[in-house]
């Protein structure tokens, strides 16, 4: 059964979420009491200067990364202070990432990193290779996809990544910097496919510096220093 | 979970190669010091037990006593048939032996071997499998046949490249001689003097092969060897032994014996101190070894997994649990141990192969050897892969982000 806020179709729900590091012989605050939420459907740009908090707010909301305070739920549930292990069942074929560098393991073929995440996700292996083959294909790279990720080019290797992220269909896709060091046309072939997954219902938050991004957003919001100082429509 | 893991180890492992062949061949080392050291064991173990407890164990060895003043000469065949008569029921078998140097050739190759002439249950000494051909008929053995048995390395020495070597005669000190068969390797002691010697009939090799230079009289032989059925029979045997043989001889009680007869399990008893010596210096190198392997092993697994830190959290960024990367990397381990054994073990037997052919010391490959190199190799994978593995499943998954 869903929760209550999950059936609202909210995807996840933070409220003071602080994280700190450790620095020499302090501490730094890369997020200072954020208050963050997302509803299925809709596409959130998060922006800000570097060191202004948002990978780390990334980090935490795809569970790669736990708060130090505050409240975090997602898909209904508080995870705040779960394991890594139970963070890592939920994370499972429910969120996606897109890295700045598309984050694809370079000693492996396309297709096994398009894979990988169904793989963990249990998704039997026909099915999960008909998945890969049909996101490749939609990226464009259906005849490489038994090539190594090393031998693709950066704008190729982007798309690999958006494959990999978009195959499992997740509820939640994060992304990080997606058209940094794109051409014009690659990037608009990411915020298509982007929007597209949101428009599907899925929940989509992105941190970026590239004004050719934000008229896909639903929601932009803007840091400094580990908090929200603005937010826009 | 199990089958994805073995498909993501074995693609981790082929993605880099170079380095797993390296780190298989590290673990190779360690496994093939214990596998070398383990088949060495076994064979002295093995000629040990033969030694101990085959026919020769049981054996009454009688020879000329050379110390003795009232020199009786050597044994005779009809020693033979005085000991039958004595020991009766308690003799499993009789061989008379001659013994003498001979030059044997094939072709332009010429070689200077012992040469047996034998009498009787020979093989009981003679205790090798043959390669080729067959051995003496009964009839021959008795007879003055120009037949003969060729040790492994005198045949290869003298047939070279020759493949069909039985049915070939070969000339003993001038004289034609059919070879019938040919002898595997000896894996014993005792079986060892046979290696580099041409073996033929009693009366053939005193007939026609000594060709006039033996020292012996036709019917007189170096040794008999008198097999047992039981080895609690050889004290009193001995005693009867002495009995006959100095009736025989005329040579009274209160003279030394006319004969010797040889202990035959003092063979067996410095094979055992060799073995426990040997054995407690190869068990020592093998454990450095192995220990030195694991060290560089685990060394060289750690430092794979800083260098896949990213790709670790990448995996994880995509759904793996600690456990999921905790699997694969033990997988990876075990999966070049297992390569590890297998080339240990190719190693192993190669150095085995080397020593028991080049310094005669015996070497037995078998299930238990192979076994235990596979265990060793997988374990050894396993124990060194365990730290780096654990470590691996404790990265964060946010370096994924952090690049």
């Amino acid at each position: 059964m869903m929760a209550p806020s999950e059936a609202a179709g909210t995807v996840l729900s933070g409220t003071g979420l602080l994280r700190e590091y450790r620095a020499g012989g302090g501490s730094v605050r890369a997020l200072d009491g954020v208050d963050i939420g997302l509803r299925a459907g809709e596409l959130l740009a998060i922006m800000g200067h570097s060191g202004s908090g948002k990978t780390t707010l990334l980090s935490i909301i795809g569970l790669l990364d736990r708060p130090d305070g505050g409240r975090l739920e997602m898909f209904g549930q508080d995870v705040s202070r779960w394991s890594w292990g139970r963070l890592a069942k939920l994370r499972r074929g429910r969120i996606g990432f897109l890295f700045q560098d598309a984050g694809l393991i370079e000693r492996m073929p396309v297709i096994e990193n398009v894979i990988l995440p169904m793989r963990y996700a249990g998704i039997p292996a026909g099915q999960r290779l008909e998945h890969a083959r049909d996101a490749l294909e939609r990226v464009g790279l259906g005849g490489k996809a038994r090539r190594l990720v090393g031998t693709l080019s950066g704008g190729e290797r982007q798309r690999a990544g958006l494959a990999r992220a978009l195959a499992m269909q997740p509820r939640l896709l994060v992304c990080d910097e997606p058209s940094a060091s794109l051409d014009k046309g690659t990037t608009g072939l990411v915020a298509e496919l982007l929007r597209e997954h949101a428009s599907a219902g899925a929940a989509v938050v992105l941190a970026t510096h590239d004004p050719l991004l934000l008229p896909i957003a639903d929601r932009v919001i803007h840091m400094e220093r580990g908090c929200i100082v603005a937010q826009g429509v | 979970m199990a089958f994805d893991s073995l498909a993501l180890a074995i693609l981790a492992l082929r993605a880099r190669p170079l380095r797993a062949f390296l780190m298989a061949l590290t673990l190779g080392a360690g496994t093939a010091a214990v596998s070398l050291a383990a088949a060495v064991l076994t064979g002295y173990s093995q000629q040990i037990e033969r030694l101990a407890f085959g026919a020769y164990a049981r054996s009454l060895v009688v020879t000329e006593n050379w110390s003795s003043q009232q020199r009786a000469g050597p044994p005779t065949t009809a020693d033979i048939i005085r000991l039958r008569e004595t020991l009766g029921d308690r003799i499993e078998g009789v061989a008379a032996w001659r013994t003498s140097r001979a030059d044997v050739r094939y072709a332009a190759q010429a070689r200077d071997l012992t040469l047996y002439g034998v009498l009787g249950d020979y093989r009981f000494e003679a205790d090798m499998a043959l390669s080729e051909g067959r051995l003496f008929t009964p009839e021959e053995v008795e007879s003055a046949a120009r037949v003969c048995l060729l040790g492994s390395t005198a045949a290869r020495e003298l047939f070279r490249l020759v493949r069909l070597r039985v049915g070939e005669q070969v000339r003993v000190n001038g004289i034609a001689c059919e070879v019938i068969g040919i002898f595997d390797m000896p894996q014993t002691r005792t079986a060892d003097r046979y290696d580099e010697a041409v073996i033929a009939p009693f009366r053939a090799a005193m007939r026609y092969f000594e060709a006039g230079s033996s020292r012996l009289a036709p019917n007189e032989a170096d040794q008999l060897t008198v097999v047992l059925r039981d080895r609690r029979m050889l004290r009193p045997s001995m005693g009867d032994a002495d009995r006959v043989l100095r009736r025989a001889r005329g040579s009274p009680v209160s003279q030394p014996p006319p004969f010797r007869f040889s202990d035959p399990t003092a063979p067996a008893q410095a094979m055992q101190r060799q073995r426990d010596s040997a054995g407690a210096l190869l068990v020592m190198v093998a454990a450095i070894s192995l220990i030195a392997a694991l060290v560089g092993y685990a060394a060289s697994t750690l430092s794979n997994v800083e260098m896949r830190r990213r790709d670790i959290a990448l995996q994880m960024s995509a759904g793996a649990g600690g456990l999921h990367i905790l699997f694969q990397i033990v997988l990876e381990s075990a999966l070049l141990g297992l390569a590890g054994a297998l080339f240990g073990a190719l190693t192993a037997w190669g150095a085995g192969a080397l020593l028991q052919h080049g310094f005669s010391i015996p070497v037995v490959y078998d299930l238990r050897s192979a076994v235990l190199t596979g265990v060793v190799g997988v374990l050894a994978g396993l124990v060194a892969g365990a730290v780096p593995a654990w470590k691996a499943s404790r990265l964060p998954p946010a370096l994924a982000v952090r690049q």
